[in-house]
């Protein structure tokens, strides 16, 4: 009982401190990058790379540490042998899609616009990514509180 | 594809191959419920982790984005492409 409580306590801390800074981090940093086109509004003059560098970082610290929540969903999972529900499957397919597509999309094109200036598009490009993957976590809330089709 | 990529992906598919073997000799041999239980969902979430990399890693050819998605062989043949084969779109022949 008490490993349990443990680990869902670490699921939703590690969730909402870890998801949380990451999302935040990841939609802020398309504001700061240094941008390769001419300024051509009053945000673009306050791009500065050395805030762009640290939301890099803060995006690859948090999301490395976000790893926790599917690693404690799945001890979770296996103790309260419930893999065999629909709302858990779908829940971690949308996590699976949401973390590949920051880890492999979100994370090395932040790299790039960190390493040189990089032309507008790519850099709305990735504040439309960082969107996505916000939005993603809602459905999955969703289905880890009403648990659609689970037992009550 | 990038090293560290690769490398994760090698490990997670010898890890599927693995975790397939044991659970059908569990199948075959003892049929032990709680083995079956435990491995089977780990099973399928490092499947899942390797379909979403052959899903999301930029630059791959199609064809391998596809085949990717099979369980057990999606990994090995992202494996074998990377290679062996033309992984990544625009790639020169290998000789």
């Amino acid at each position: 009982m008490l490993t349990r409580v443990v680990l869902l306590v670490v699921h939703v801390a590690a969730a909402v401190l870890f998801i949380g800074p990451a999302a935040v981090a990841a939609s802020t940093l398309p504001r700061y990058v240094p941008i390769e086109d001419a300024p051509s509004n009053q945000r673009d003059t306050q791009r500065n790379r050395s805030v762009a560098l640290a939301l890099h970082r803060f995006s690859r610290i948090y999301g490395l540490l976000a790893l926790i929540v599917p690693i404690a969903c799945l001890l979770l999972g296996l103790l309260w042998n419930k893999f065999g529900q629909a709302w858990l499957l779908a829940a971690m397919v949308l996590t699976a899609i949401a973390g590949a597509l920051y880890a492999l999309r979100i994370v090395p094109a932040q790299a790039a616009a960190v390493a040189a200036p990089v032309p507008r598009r790519r850099i709305t490009a990735l504040t439309g990514a960082a969107g996505v993957f916000n939005l993603l976590w809602l459905p999955v809330l969703v289905l880890m509180v009403l648990q659609p089709g689970g037992p009550h | 594809m990038r090293r560290p990529l690769y490398v994760a992906l090698v490990i997670l598919t010898v890890l599927e191959v693995g975790m397939l073997a044991v659970l059908l000799m569990n199948l075959a041999v003892v049929h032990d419920p709680t083995t079956a239980r435990l491995i089977g969902p780990v099973h399928g979430v490092v499947y899942l982790v390797i379909a979403m990399i052959a899903l999301f890693t930029p630059g791959l050819r199609w064809q391998l984005r596809a085949l990717g998605l099979i369980p057990v062989l999606g990994g090995i043949l992202a494996v074998r492409a990377g290679t062996t084969g033309r992984p990544m779109r625009n790639a020169p022949h290998p000789r």
